[in-house]
């Protein structure tokens, strides 16, 4: 007990020091330079373009001096609020606050480390689960030197249960090891300012626990992967194929290629050509004009399927004319005309 | 009497406000947040958890962080 609370004291002393150093007061503050100039450019234009008579000028340079005043304002506003929001003189922690706190810290998590050389205090969460999915426990790792710097800490899976489409997202808040605060924020931000670590890790945790539907990195819907619209399994974002009519997700199996555009579909969207029996998609069938069956390209002459153009061929040969008929008889006399030669008369 | 008061759900700032004397957490915690409900809070004094009715002295701090917090897509 002792050389833990020697070792938290000591880290409350450097993490003091950190806050207490030079870095910790030196505020970026952005003045509206840029703009204040381009305010100065555009009355100055005014006034030439007044001096001058030219009204339509000096009027579209106001409106334009009007916008610029807008932005001036804006980018006062902003910085005023970033002064404002920086309050350490007020609420700054010392030394004993942040020892308090990470004592405290021991009671709220099931684990806590100081790595004095890495400069890192870190909490380790219970196991998450949301909406049935386990995400494991987490640690969330602050970096004492980086109190300022965003992010000042990290949020690492200590069993990582990774959406099937990206091992980086092991929290639908979470990717890269870099958390989302989402509602959060401007509390953790204050938190971190003012070096309440006790408030900073409790809020961290709390965002953990909580799921925000339809701002997740990955939904918990689809975490083990986007189901196969045909078989139900579960697809990888790698090994993803999509309906080329429908846009269903399919997987490699289910997906089927046209066999006249390749491209790739599912099962309600391709259909067999009525003769070869090959998979096409609705672009490459067409209808056979007599029996109005799907057939591919390849199985239709002149827009008639096989069968219908045989039909065709049959029923012009029927329809041909007599002569035709004649025409085709050998040359001669026929048998019948020979028989009918009178018999020759005696003298 | 005063006492230091940090509502996460907001703007999470840390404010010495000014309260009555004896006011219990669950008083305070309804004037603070009027809407919400203690339930849905976790209430910490002085970085511990307190019972509702517990009475709060001269130079306490509190912190009111709400169970449910959302995170985002950055």
């Amino acid at each position: 007990m002792d050389a833990i609370n020697k070792t938290a004291l000591r880290a409350a002393v450097l993490i003091h020091e950190q806050l207490s150093g030079g870095t910790r007061h030196a505020l970026p503050i952005y003045l509206p330079d840029y703009s204040w100039n381009n305010i100065q450019r555009l009355r100055r234009q005014i006034d030439r373009a007044r001096q001058r008579g030219w009204h339509g000028a000096a009027k579209r340079l106001t409106e334009d001096l009007a916008s610029a005043m807008d932005d001036c304002r804006r980018e006062l506003e902003n910085a005023a609020r970033t002064l404002q929001s920086c309050r350490p003189e007020q609420h700054a922690s010392s030394a004993s606050d942040i020892y308090r706190d990470i004592l405290a810290l021991y009671d709220e998590f099931d684990e806590v480390n100081i790595d004095l050389d890495e400069h890192t205090l870190s909490v380790t969460t219970d196991r998450i689960v949301l909406e049935y999915v386990r995400l494991g426990a987490f640690e969330i790792r602050l970096d004492w030197r980086h109190l300022n710097a965003s992010p000042a800490y990290r949020v690492v899976a200590l069993d990582p249960n990774p959406a099937a489409r990206s091992e980086d997202t092991t929290h639908p808040h979470v990717h890269n090891q870099q958390f989302c605060e989402g509602e959060g924020r401007t509390a953790i931000q204050a938190a971190l300012a003012e070096c309440r670590l006790h408030d900073f890790y409790v809020l961290v945790s709390q965002l953990l626990h909580t799921y925000g539907r339809g701002s997740a990195y990955v939904e918990l819907d689809n975490w083990d992967g986007i189901p196969c619209t045909e078989c139900g399994d579960s697809i990888d974002e790698d090994s993803q194929y999509y309906c080329d009519r429908c846009g269903s997700t399919l997987c490699g199996s289910c997906s089927i290629s046209c066999q006249g555009c390749d491209n790739g579909f599912c099962s309600g969207c391709v259909s067999p050509c009525c003769h070869c029996g090959q998979e096409f998609c609705s672009s490459c069938l067409e209808d056979c004009s007599e029996c109005h069956k799907r057939f591919c390209t390849d199985c239709l002459e002149a827009g008639l399927c096989q069968s219908c153009h045989e039909k065709q061929c049959n029923k012009e040969k029927e329809d041909d004319p007599p002569q035709n008929e004649t025409s085709k008889r050998p040359a001669g006399r026929s048998r019948r005309s020979r028989q009918r030669r009178p018999a020759a008369v005696p003298a | 009497m005063k006492i230091l008061l940090i509502n996460n759900d907001g703007a999470g700032f840390a404010d010495y406000v000014e309260v009555a004397e004896g006011i219990t957490v669950e008083k305070l915690f309804a004037d603070q947040i009027p809407h919400g409900k203690p339930q849905d809070y976790l209430i910490r004094v002085n970085r511990q958890p307190v019972p509702a009715n517990q009475a709060l002295q001269e130079g306490d701090r509190v912190s009111l962080t709400p169970t449910k917090i959302e995170g985002a897509i950055a």
